[in-house]
């Protein structure tokens, strides 16, 4: 069924065609298709949960990414490596980081787990030897530990200290 | 381009699996030097045992991936910040020996396997002995 489409539908209502083995790269949408027997072309899948402008950035990425093996199962115990990420990928995901969050919950949703991966690994890179504060600044969150809170910290480093 | 934010869409938006999703992809010496203390969302999920055995993540702690002297300031805040609250629930725990000064007093109380790498023989005789904790382990 080469080049066999199928539609999708984001939350603001824009409908994308899209080949069938590229969309299957989603495991949600796999499932709807093989599952529920949505395979007709007239079909809709709506995704009721990304937005147009992030959806078809995954269906870029989900293209260019069409012909690549399945990633491996996951393995806790396997060497963290987050400088692994292609050059292709590096240069999809140089965006805001609103638009690399809202790729992280499109990816978890979809269930793409390559995207998924190399969004997460984009973000680590972004934690790394970073002291807490930078990372308050770099990700605008708010300090929201209380004064007793903070002395209560230094407290236990103190005690550590004195050891 | 990091502050720039079309979508309004914070990290603290994503949900605790996708905040734990991304925390994996980096070491420990990574997430609790730099993840610890940032906020209390953030302190529930690098801190808390319960929800780290939860996810089935028992508490390893390796100071031997990042030993080259450019990382000493994150090893030295590990062991004066870090361990001191998380030390009774670490069970493994892997230690190179220019890391052995700033960890050998504080007990571990749930230490099933401790690696010690590079150690030469006298130095670390002289630290087993001489320590009340790990004479006990």
């Amino acid at each position: 069924m080469a080049g066999h489409k199928i539609k999708l539908q984001s939350s603001d209502g824009d409908t994308f065609d899209v080949e069938v083995e590229i969309a299957k790269q989603s495991a949600t949408i796999k499932t709807m298709l093989e599952d529920l027997g949505m395979d007709e072309e007239e079909d809709v899948i709506p995704l009721p949960n990304v937005n147009s402008a992030i959806l078809k950035k995954v269906i870029q990425w989900a293209t260019h990414h069409k012909d690549d093996p399945p990633p491996p199962e996951d393995d806790e115990n396997r060497e963290k490596n987050t400088n692994d990420i292609s050059s292709w990928d590096q240069d999809f995901l140089k965006v805001d980081q609103g638009t690399l969050f809202e790729l992280i919950l499109a990816a978890n949703y979809l269930d793409i787990k390559g995207l998924l991966d190399v969004t997460c690994k984009t973000v680590a890179n972004m934690i790394k030897g970073k002291t807490p504060e930078e990372i308050r600044r770099t990700f605008n969150i708010k300090n929201d530990f209380t004064p007793q809170e903070e002395e209560q910290i230094k407290k236990e480093n103190e005690w550590c200290e004195e050891k | 381009m990091e502050t720039s934010n079309n979508y309004n869409t914070n990290v603290l938006d994503l949900p605790d699996e996708m905040l734990l999703a991304i925390f994996n992809k980096l070491n420990m010496i990574d997430v609790l030097y730099s993840l610890v203390d940032v906020n209390k969302r953030f302190n529930r999920l690098t801190l808390d045992p319960f929800y780290i055995h939860t996810r089935d993540l028992t508490v390893k702690c390796s100071l031997l991936q990042r030993t080259s002297p450019l990382d000493n300031q994150e090893i030295d805040t590990i062991c004066k910040k870090i361990l001191p609250r998380i030390h009774h629930h670490i069970h493994k725990f892997t230690v190179p020996s220019c890391s052995i000064e700033c960890i050998v007093n504080i007990d571990y109380l749930q230490l099933q396997s401790l690696s010690l790498v590079n150690f030469e023989q006298q130095k670390l005789l002289g630290h087993l002995t001489g320590n009340v904790y790990f004479c006990s382990i």
